[in-house]
């Protein structure tokens, strides 16, 4: 039965899976789920579906296999690369944010397991009641996005400092295949037979099966079900800004405190546009600051805690440095997710977020400024904010975004754009995540061999090519 | 084609939206902050898809002004599926105040009936209003029936304007208010031809009837010589205070009840007792909290009522969450108006309210129609109705002076304030900070501060004031050891060198100062407040002190 056929019957064979209320095609409502928090534009899907557990996902997948009808899976869709964007017609949409039951806390092994539609802002919540948090707090978006989004995307974000960005805090998933199978990695490899939920170890018996699904953009299957690594709430917590007078002084401080594992987040301002962006007084009371260094700590009890801070205050000054209060440290921290959204006013945001060796961060920011000189970016109303976290193990996420507030500007936007993101990748950078935003320039570098292998994966777990069309290129 | 006119004139707006998604959010609370944001959208949070919240919304306007699509039924309903709460506005960071959804809502409605797109309900209303002077087909002549002929009609320093719903509907509320006020003495008088604010044709889209009918309605109140008006409908009272405010030539002081009694009861004597130890809590109507900033005013009268225990429910004042009839969506859907009712007294029930109060007609109809059917002896009363009932004259022997509910050392932080204005100098005019002093830390984390009071800049000195700010910039948490060494300092200097190391070296047991920001960080760097945090000592140069 072709597409056209079904139209009419589809949404009733998926609202006897769902409940018709759960299922629409409204023109509108295709319209709200057509875009993500990027500028990118693309397919609107047929039909939206929102079911409710991993056995509706099953019976869908099972529905659109037989039929060969394209799918995406989609979380809270605020991510900023285009991942979630349809690239295909004719695709089913399922919307995974009603599945957002915590399953289980598990105390003995350390562990909460929970539903992949439940949002990183909720989840943080719930476990701040029973005196844990997690490791990686969720990306910068965590209001609205969700933990089966960001282990697809590889988010990096909050905590990443210390404890690595979203997929480095799992210890197992369950998926929904192409097929309708439901598969459980980790240690729940087995016949169901332990009193556990959730996986207790990601590394066991055999290959890391959930790597596989990490960061497959949900293009390999569908992530239904978590289970992250908790930890006790800290007791004793510090934070420190840290002014600059040259961004290479900032980097070695910032490259020593990562590499010394000091603290739960290190995050930098990069030129004084940054500061004046979101500091604005600041570089009237700090004298000759070209950088702003700031950093958050948790630990067991206050002593360590105030320890690990002078031990980073004694590395700061060692480069230079000067302390600066703990403002926009405490005010990052505490307004986690809700950083970002003050710089919407500026214009559009157009990001070009990466990963790469802290070392190499004063060459990107030379490139940049020499970008916005050529472009005259200031003169033409632009904005930006060149900002970098530290990540675990010792590298950095680089996030330089140009805000277009004329959008008469969209020719220079487009390409400013482009070349940045050429030289950050000619700059030993690598994206973390891939979507629309950076997969025409990983396809142009990927080695032949690797991908080969990566399309091999792709045809094996998902043959008829349902998931997620077109992501990667494959 | 259509032509979306009045939306087009919001271009910037649509454009503005990062698409973030905190609009819709299915998260409990949003960020780590102590803002009390939780599912923020009601519609959403019963219709589930994106199409309902307001990031959806904002995606679906800037579609139709960009591609015009075709508009049908389904559509129409969509388009009069949002109570225009504005929860979404205070839950946005994307622009100070938030990107105002309830206002593109409203514009997309005028450009949908100046295409000729409508609901025939809508315009019977319409009709009923032109006519009747009230939206429910009831003669214009029965407005008063209830009152048996007994209106106050004499010259008097208020008008009582009692409203639609409270005269044909909900009578209740007009007749408690009426009760209240008697027992009060309060001179007043009510309108004899009161008319229709026209509220719900300004949420429909109806703008040219609706500006027709304001400014008929200021000529009447002009021509009755009106002053004063105090409003027991927060409908009327938003309708008048601020839709109006493009038409008003008049010099006339609005005021809701709940305002009216606040500051009433500083000059009169004042008590309410329940008979049985009663829990109460109250929600804030959209129409007086968020689009009329009046948040205190309720609250400081609830707590006044003897024999009872006054509790916060989890969403309050900005971030409330809707009871579901407003924006026209209780007379456009009333099934959906129900369900949004009925999460939001679960959300009472949940914490084992007794009487769930509130201060508008529309929400206390709602609220009733949406009692969940196993809420064993839940009560929703009206404010004016719980006042009414409670009210002792026996008790009265003491006015409202909320100066004298503080502690000492609060009393003395506020006068030590008081002596140094050029603290706050850096700040802008109508900078508005609570101070809260917490006895412990973990009351801090929960919360609870024993004492609070707010310090409001003026274009020449600062005002201080005892409770919380209806609009409050940021909350300086102080515990108590830190305000007891504050009050000790002998200088401005003094007091900012123990203040900053209050703040960057905080302890449990000699004193610690914190921050809750209500308003963005960049926002309040703006306002001056990272130059007050400078003088503060907050934040100081280590150059220049060596």
């Amino acid at each position: 039965m072709t597409i056209v056929e079904l139209n009419g019957k589809l949404g009733l064979e998926l609202g006897k899976i769902v409940g018709e209320k759960n299922v629409s095609s409204e023109r509108f409502v295709l319209i709200s789920y057509s875009e993500d928090a990027s500028p990118f534009e693309g397919n609107l899907p047929q039909i939206v579906v929102r079911p409710n557990n991993a056995h509706e996902v099953s019976r869908i997948m099972e529905f659109a296999y037989e039929r060969d009808i394209p799918v995406i899976p989609v979380g809270g869709r605020s991510s900023i690369n285009g991942s979630t964007i349809p690239r295909v017609s004719g695709i089913i949409m399922i919307d995974m944010t009603r599945m957002r039951d915590i399953i289980e806390i598990n105390e003995d092994i350390m562990t909460v397991t929970v539903q992949s539609g439940i949002t990183w802002s909720e989840l943080i919540h719930r476990l701040k009641e029973k005196g844990y948090k997690l490791g990686f707090r969720g990306p910068y978006g965590g209001n609205a996005g969700t933990i089966g989004g960001s282990l697809s995307a590889n988010s990096i974000g909050c905590g990443a400092s210390s404890h690595g960005g979203a997929c480095d805090n799992i210890t197992g998933l369950e998926v929904v295949l192409s097929t309708g199978e439901i598969i459980n990695t980790g240690s729940n490899w087995r016949i169901k037979t332990s009193k556990f939920e959730g996986s207790y170890a990601r590394y066991c018996t055999f290959n890391d099966m959930s790597g596989i699904f990490l960061g497959d953009h949900g293009s390999l299957g569908i992530k239904t079900k978590a289970t992250l690594k908790i930890f006790p709430l800290p007791k004793g917590e510090a934070y420190s800004d840290f002014g600059f007078s040259s961004i290479e002084q900032a980097v070695k401080a910032f490259h020593e405190i990562q590499s010394n594992h000091l603290v739960e987040e290190a995050v930098m301002l990069g030129d004084t546009n940054s500061i004046d962006l979101l500091a604005s007084s600041y570089r009237s009371t700090f004298k000759n600051i070209e950088c702003i260094l700031a950093v958050i700590i948790e630990e067991p009890n206050e002593e360590i805690a105030q320890q690990k801070k002078e031990m980073c205050e004694k590395i700061v000054r060692k480069y230079g440095g000067k302390s600066i209060g703990m403002f926009l440290s405490k005010a990052h921290w505490l307004n986690m997710f809700n950083l970002v959204q003050s710089l919407f006013e500026e214009g559009f945001w157009y990001n070009t977020c990466h990963i790469r060796p802290i070392s190499t961060l004063p060459q990107l920011i030379e490139g940049f400024h020499h970008l916005a000189n050529k472009y005259e970016l200031k003169k033409n109303g632009f904005n930006w904010i060149i900002s970098a976290l530290g990540v675990d193990h010792c590298f950095t996420s680089g996030w330089i975004t140009i805000f277009m507030k004329d959008r008469s500007n969209k020719e220079i936007t487009y390409e400013v754009w482009d070349e940045l993101r050429e030289l950050e990748m000619e700059l030993d950078g690598v994206p973390y995540w891939t979507g629309k935003l950076w997969e025409p320039y990983a396809l142009k570098r990927v080695n032949p061999s690797f991908y080969k292998t990566l399309k091999q994966l792709k045809k094996t777990l998902d043959p008829k090519n349902i998931i997620n069309p077109l992501t990667f290129g494959l | 084609m259509v032509n979306y006119s009045e939306l087009k004139k919001h271009e910037d707006l649509l454009q503005i939206c990062g698409k973030c998604g905190d609009c819709g959010t299915s998260g409990t609370q949003i960020s780590t902050a102590k803002r009390h944001v939780s599912e923020p959208c009601p519609i959403k949070n019963v219709m589930g898809f994106e199409a309902y919240d307001a990031r959806g919304r904002i995606l679906i306007m800037k579609t139709l002004v960009d591609n015009n699509f075709k508009i049908d039924d389904s559509f129409l309903n969509w388009a009069y599926s949002c109570t225009q709460c504005g929860s979404c506005r205070e839950t946005c960071l994307a622009i100070e105040g938030g990107i105002d959804t309830p206002l593109l809502i409203e514009a997309l409605r005028q450009d949908l009936v100046d295409n000729e797109f409508k609901i025939e309900k809508h315009d019977r209303i319409l009709e009923s209003i032109r006519k009747n002077q009230n939206p429910y087909g009831e003669p214009k002549a029965t407005r008063f029936k209830f009152l048996n002929g007994e209106a106050k009609r004499d010259e008097a320093e208020y008008v009582l304007y009692l409203g639609c719903t409270s005269s044909y509907r909900q009578q209740n509320i007009a007749i408690s208010t009426i009760k209240l006020l008697d027992s009060l003495d309060v001179n007043y008088r009510i309108l004899k031809d009161e008319p229709c604010c026209g509220s719900i044709l300004k949420r429909y889209g109806y703008r040219d009837a609706f500006q027709h009918l304001a400014e008929e309605n200021l000529k009447y109140l002009k021509e009755e010589k009106t002053k004063k008006i105090i409003f027991p409908c927060a409908g009327c009272y938003r309708t008048y205070k601020s839709d109006y405010e493009d038409f008003n030539t008049t010099d006339i002081e609005f005021l809701h009840l709940t305002e009216f009694l606040e500051d009433y009861f500083t000059t009169h004597p004042v008590g309410f007792k329940l008979k049985t130890h009663k829990k109460i809590t109250y929600h804030d109507p959209c129409h007086l909290g968020r689009h009329s900033g009046v948040y205190e005013a309720p609250r400081v009268l609830l707590r006044n009522i003897e024999n009872s225990t006054f509790i916060e429910l989890d969403t309050l004042r900005n971030y409330s969450h809707c009871c579901g009839a407003g924006g026209g969506v209780k007379s456009s859907n009333s099934e959906l108006a129900v369900q949004v009712a009925s999460n939001r007294n679960m959300e009472a029930l949940d914490k084992s309210i007794d009487i769930l109060i509130s201060a508008c007609p529309f929400c206390e109809r709602n609220l009733k129609d949406g009692i969940p059917e196993n809420a064993n002896g839940y009560q929703i009363n009206d404010i004016s109705e719980i006042l009414c009932e409670t009210y002792q004259k026996d008790l009265s022997s003491q006015v409202l002076d909320q100066s004298g509910s503080e502690s000492k050392i609060c009393q003395n932080y506020m006068e030590f304030l008081g002596q140094y204005p050029e603290i706050f100098s850096d700040l802008i005019t109508g900078s508005d900070m609570d101070f809260a002093i917490y006895d412990s830390f973990e009351d801090f984390e929960d919360e609870t501060p024993m004492d609070i009071f707010h310090v409001y800049r003026t274009d020449d000195g600062i005002q201080i004031h005892s409770g919380k700010a209806d609009d409050a910039d940021l909350e300086l948490a102080l515990s108590k050891e830190a305000v007891a060494k504050l009050i000790q300092m002998n200088s401005k200097n003094d007091y900012a060198s123990l203040f900053g190391d209050f703040y960057n070296e905080p302890d449990i047991d000699e004193g610690w100062i914190d921050f809750l920001l209500h308003k963005r960080t960049k926002t309040l760097i703006n306002m001056g407040y990272g130059k007050f945090a400078e003088a503060a000592g907050i934040l100081e140069d280590e150059d220049e002190v060596a």
